[in-house]
């Protein structure tokens, strides 16, 4: 009884010295915590620039000038071969699981990526949940160390701007996972992009020989792939009718002009008479659908959108529903202008189907999408298109009229 | 405890955890035909197959009733033969041991502890399981009553915060890529692995019931395949249907990639440790049977633990050799195979010869029980 007793002890004290976890265990001194990482080729190697956090630094931007962070670079056959030849000459192994960054450098984009994201999936530290950006008109090196926000670190900056699409719907966040996922599915994912732009600096004393122009980052726009190489870009504009026609626009805004006959008489203008009116948009739906007619093929986009006014300096009288009406019109043709620029993109300039009209086709069509499917790339720029947009004003701000307007009787025209 | 039987509330909730464990692993259900976004309705279509496939043993197990499955076996075939076909029931539950702790291994080496060796992962997970199956059959079948809530609970919040990454236009258009025969294929296939029946036959003397109903059996095949269905949809419908088949565990995917307002993430912890609960029942109810029937053979007590540890060290020591040379869940086909073979001969063609064995020796048994 008593060995039994002692024999229990023993497995008991063996269990909590094993289930500690220690075994292997990767102490935060050892390690170099990345948080962003830039890819390029030089040379037919791969060049990997790691931003990652100095851990004595302290984190409150200014106070160390920027310098959180420190900036490795390392060469290798492949992405793993270079973040392991980082322990060459770098004391810490890098550590990937905090890393919310990955760009890649205009030159291997256009190359072609599919042969390198397989790291972050075979290995279990990268997230799938981390972002895919191209440097656009550079190596992805040279649009890393840039960190013109309040954020702690670049990496941060870089991120919250990617994740600030939603504002303006003029680019695009994509992750690993939805990358491989429109990979698979469409063969032409749209991934955002990063440039770096030069401002003047304002409320800076100037060193002497210092330029007065500081760096930033902007990461307007949107990068076609087909297959896994990049083929060219959307502007910021084509971007809003890119994120129209995936559903995928976010409470951004519709800056659009109304015609000057739903303006108010010239005289109870008491400021200056703007040109543009503003939407913020709540709420969208974009149902598309094909249809085959005579071997022709046409797609309808139906868009809905609610919003409400943000902005009016046309002086427009929002207590007159026919001025309503009028003001959804002109949002919704200009919603038709940004997707007609973004379809007339992808059908005559890039020639590729980044919007998924395939899977509708086949979802649609299947037997039909067996015979075609081969040939869609040539089928894709011939289709016609309509579209059709609703717009719905459902609030009009704490103003019914903007103050560039004196309100007296009913001005409306 | 010794007279104490296992209820069918227990048996149908310890048969739902434990198919579980294969339900998120590594999802065989993928890797068979049609390969596409009608994978859900392949599993549909593999509850007809199961429910042929568990017919003779259905069968037979309904007729074991008072008898233990040793002195049913022996008074259809005979003392010799009845221990050789228990000696070749033992290897089968064996394998199956060796089969899962490997597969289990490989998950939590790869997942969260890809600094440990596989043969310590190996060697804690066989203590816990000895020393679980020690404890007897009722112990093993009582804890059910504390797993399944908390398993499926889990499942349920991991589906809910990752269902925003779902995107169900993926499993558009239904049933036009893929032909009936490509459905029925996967079918089979899919069937082949489901082995529950044979656990369920062997456990009848233990049962409060000393049978397996229809309802019971229809109960846990129904939840098992609707679960799986759910778990096939979320994880093709976040992870794209390619992807799905590329990834070794689909949904230790879709569960990192749960991401609620930067709150609640980089939760897969739990998803393994729900994982750990649901395949260690399985382990323990193949060890314990691996165990009872080399007992019979060898007519040793019912306690006897000496059995216990001589199966328990054949299933470490393989599973130890097979994840310290090669790895076990990407290189399935073969083993997929082997598997296939295996549930062949001792789900159908054995149970099928016993059948009509009991068939034609049913008047002199029923006349000696008499």
């Amino acid at each position: 009884m008593l060995i039994k007793k002692m024999f229990s002890i023993m497995i008991l004290l063996i269990l909590s010295i094993v289930l500690t976890s220690c075994a292997g265990s990767r102490e935060i001194s050892e390690l170099a915590i990345v948080t962003a990482t830039g890819i390029d080729l030089v040379d037919g190697k791969v060049l990997l620039t790691n931003e990652v956090i100095k851990p004595n630094a302290n984190p409150t931007k200014g106070e160390n000038n920027g310098t959180s962070v420190l900036y490795l670079q390392h060469e290798g056959d492949t992405l793993f071969d270079a973040i392991r030849n980082a322990t060459l000459t770098f004391d810490r192994k890098l550590l990937y699981s905090h890393n919310e960054i990955y760009i890649f450098g205009e030159e291997l984009a256009k190359r072609g990526i599919g042969d390198y994201i397989n790291f972050f999936l075979y290995d279990i530290e990268p997230r799938e949940s981390a972002f895919m950006v191209v440097a656009k008109d550079a190596k992805a090196y040279e649009v890393m160390g840039i960190n013109e926000g309040l954020s702690a670190t670049p990496g941060k900056y870089l991120e919250l701007l990617i994740e600030n699409h939603k504002y303006t719907s003029k680019t695009r966040s994509l992750n690993i996972n939805e990358y491989i996922k429109y990979y698979y599915q469409r063969k032409t994912p749209v991934l955002g992009v990063v440039n770096r732009e030069q401002k003047k600096f304002i409320n800076h004393i100037q060193a002497e020989g210092q330029s007065d122009h500081r760096d930033i980052l902007n990461v307007e726009g949107g990068a076609v792939f087909f297959e896994d190489s990049l083929i060219g870009y959307y502007s910021g504009e084509e971007m809003i009718g890119f994120n129209f026609l995936v559903d995928e626009i976010g409470e951004s805004l519709i800056v659009f002009e109304v015609s000057d006959e739903f303006t108010n008489n010239d005289e109870n203008y008491i400021a200056t008479k703007g040109k543009y009116t503003v939407l913020e948009i709540k709420d969208s739906k974009t149902k598309n659908d094909l249809i085959v007619e005579d071997g022709k093929i046409n797609l309808t986009v139906d868009v809905k959108l609610r919003g409400v006014i943000g902005e009016d300096s046309k002086g427009l009288d929002f207590r007159n529903l026919n001025i309503v009406k009028a003001t959804e019109e002109a949002c919704s043709n200009k919603v038709k202008e940004y997707i007609s620029q973004t379809m007339d993109k992808a059908q005559k300039d890039l020639k590729v189907d980044t919007f998924g009209v395939d899977t509708i086709f086949h979802s649609k069509y299947p037997e039909e999408w067996k015979e075609i499917s081969n040939d869609w790339e040539s089928i894709f720029p011939e289709i016609s298109y309509n579209i059709n947009v609703e717009t719905f004003i459902i609030r009009t701000g704490l103003l019914d009229m903007p103050t560039n307007v004196e309100k007296g009787e009913s001005n409306a025209k | 405890m010794q007279n104490e039987k296992i209820p069918t509330r227990q048996l149908i909730g310890f048969f739902i955890v434990s198919r579980l464990s294969f339900s998120i692993s590594n999802i065989a259900a993928m890797h068979v035909p049609p390969y596409n976004q009608d994978q859900w309705i392949m599993v549909i279509v593999s509850a007809i197959y199961i429910i042929i496939a568990s017919i003779p043993l259905l069968f037979l197990a309904n007729r074991i009733k008072n008898d233990t499955v040793k002195d049913f076996m022996k008074s259809l075939y005979g003392k010799t033969i009845s221990k050789i076909l228990g000696l070749f029931y033992v290897i089968y539950f064996i394998i199956q041991a060796i089969n899962i702790l490997t597969l289990q291994t490989e998950l939590v080496t790869t997942s969260i502890l890809p600094e440990s060796s596989n043969a310590l992962v190996t060697t804690l997970m066989i203590i816990v399981c000895i020393y679980m199956t020690s404890r007897g059959i009722i112990v093993i079948f009582r804890a059910v009553d504390l797993f399944v809530p908390i398993i499926y609970s889990f499942l349920i919040v991991l589906i809910l915060l990752g269902v925003n990454n779902v995107d169900l236009s993926l499993f558009s258009p239904v049933f036009v890529d893929s032909s009936l025969l490509e459905l029925n294929k996967g079918a089979i296939m899919m069937a082949s692995m489901y082995n529950d029946i044979i656990v369920i036959a062997m456990l009848i003397p233990e049962l409060e019931n000393k049978s397996i109903s229809t309802k019971a059996f229809f109960s846990i095949l129904i939840v098992n395949i609707v679960t799986l269905n759910i778990i096939i949809i979320v994880t093709q419908g976040a992870l794209g249907i390619e992807y799905s088949r590329h990834s070794l565990f689909p949904f230790l995917i879709y569960v990192k990639l749960i991401d609620v307002a930067n709150i609640i993430e980089r939760i897969a912890a739990i998803f393994v440790l729900m994982w750990l609960i649901a395949v260690t029942s399985r382990i323990n109810i193949t060890l314990y049977l691996a165990t009872k029937i080399f007992r019979d053979i060898f007519e040793k007590e019912k306690d006897d633990k000496l059995m216990l540890f001589v199966v328990s060290v054949i299933v470490w020591l393989v599973s130890v050799a097979i994840t310290w040379v090669r790895p076990v869940v990407g290189t399935r086909e073969d083993l997929n195979s082997y598997l296939t073979i295996i549930f062949v001969i001792f789900i159908i063609v054995i149970p099928t010869i016993t059948c009509l064995v009991y068939f034609f020796k049913r008047k002199s048994i029923n006349k000696s029980d008499n």
